[in-house]
């Protein structure tokens, strides 16, 4: 059997001992799509979640502006008020 | 900083980019010459190992940005690449550790170029550049058959110390970023919606002339031609300028005249002038997130290169549909530096050292 990738993926799950002796079973081609499809999802949910993260950290920078900005307002010194 | 460090610099990473890349590139189709996985591997391999080299890269840069140890960090990104090669007969694992060394160098070497001086194009622009003709290589060799991997390993091995060895970049203090935070994510999603665009068209295009190894040659050259002088010349001429001409052009070329070589490589020289504008933008508008920014970018890349993996691919290289989306990126682009030079661009004294860009954006 071939040790491609999926190949290999799909003999470990449909590889079954038999009396000790390890059976070289090829998994069905579907399996094997189901696989790669898998994977394919897994990476595109990969993509979205540090996607996602990105975000979150983007809204971060901003408010620690907005946080950094007012903090420097209140120490900022006030101008005399008159009493016009 | 010195010139004399400054320079020394930007070289190492440049060479040590086109040598990960070459490597990385290498390594990933030897495992496919070997004949040891078939067709539907090989794309298989190829995705998984731009995901992770390209996906992952703004965690990496948020640790960059956290630890401002960047050179370590590319040291560190350059060994896990030579891990990678001695792996090679392990081929899942070999190209995941390829694709996770190659996000950490990348910004290692993006978050130094972005500091170096900060507000410019030109170095984050040169480099960048090589990294496509290492990538052109890295093919060449891979798919020949002849991958030997001694000379990867030590050429890596010699980048790395080189790179420890570098004097340490004085970087300059985190700018506070000036104006009206209303358009803060607008700027920064129309940025990214350009280089989603660059990435699908990149990823897209079709030339059939590609297979003729000079006529890729000069491709490649192009773009490499094309990133480091976009910087160069963007930061002499004004952002806008540069960017925004170099989009409307290489959109017609690219188009109408992808099936002539000539027209088409003139058509990506100018394609690629916007790329070190955007990065040096994006930077920017994020202070003290250089590494997180120049990560961004490349999870905008794969992104937008993602559905040429796809059946979509058939829609996607199209040439109307290249012209539409070459059009959509000219008008984020657009959209994003006016937005930039009107509310972001600092008016400081670094921007104000006699070059003509300052007054080509503000005119």
């Amino acid at each position: 059997m071939e040790t491609g990738f999926l190949r290999l993926i799909g003999a470990l799950l449909f590889a079954r001992l038999d009396g000790g002796v390890l059976l070289d079973v090829a998994p069905p081609p579907a399996v094997l799509a189901g696989i790669g499809g898998f994977l394919l999802a897994g990476l595109c949910v990969l993509v979205i979640v540090i996607g996602v993260v990105a975000f979150f950290v983007i809204r971060a920078v901003r408010k620690n502006r907005v946080a950094k900005e007012n903090a420097t307002k209140d120490t900022a010194p006030q101008e005399p008020r008159g009493n016009s | 900083m010195s010139r004399k460090n400054l320079l020394s610099n930007i070289v190492a990473y440049s060479v040590a980019h086109a040598l990960v890349d070459g490597a990385c590139s290498a390594t990933l189709f030897a495992i496919i010459a070997s004949g040891r996985n078939d067709l539907q591997n090989l794309v298989q391999f190829v995705l998984i190992y731009d995901i992770i080299a390209f996906s992952t890269q703004p965690i990496f840069g948020l640790m960059v940005d956290a630890l401002k140890a960047p050179a370590q960090i590319a040291a560190v990104g350059i060994m896990l690449v030579v891990a990678s090669i001695l792996m090679i007969k392990v081929p899942l694992l070999a190209v995941v550790i390829a694709g996770i060394g190659n996000a950490i160098f990348h910004v290692g070497g993006g978050f130094v170029s972005l500091n170096l001086a900060r507000g410019k194009a030109t170095l984050p622009g040169i480099y960048v550049a090589p990294g496509a003709l290492g990538l052109t290589i890295g093919i060449m060799i891979g798919k020949s058959g002849g991958f030997v991997a001694w000379p990867f390993i030590l050429l890596l091995l010699v980048s790395a110390i080189l790179i420890l060895g570098l004097p340490k970049p004085e970087f300059p203090a985190q700018r506070r970023l000036p104006g009206n935070l209303r358009w803060f994510e607008t700027v920064i999603m129309l940025l990214l919606v350009s280089v989603v665009i660059r990435g699908l068209v990149g990823q897209s295009l079709v030339l059939p002339w590609k297979s003729d190894p000079a006529l890729l040659l000069a491709l490649t050259m192009a773009v490499v031609l094309g990133k480091a002088l976009g910087g160069i010349l963007a930061d002499r001429f004004g952002w806008s300028l540069v960017a925004l001409s170099g989009l409307t052009l290489s959109a017609f070329l690219l188009t109408f005249f992808a099936p002539d070589p000539a027209l088409a490589i003139t058509g990506t020289f100018l394609f690629n002038l916007s790329m070190p504008v955007t990065l040096a933008c994006l930077a920017d508008m994020l202070p003290g997130k250089s590494g997180f920014a120049f990560g961004l970018t490349a999870l905008a890349l794969i992104v937008g290169a993602l559905p040429a993996f796809t059946p979509f691919h058939t829609l996607t290289g199209g040439a109307g549909f290249i012209f539409a989306a070459i059009l959509v990126s000219i008008a984020a682009l657009y959209g994003g530096l006016r937005l930039y030079n009107g509310h972001f661009r600092e008016r400081g004294p670094v921007l104000r050292q006699g070059t003509r860009a300052e007054k080509n954006e503000r005119s």
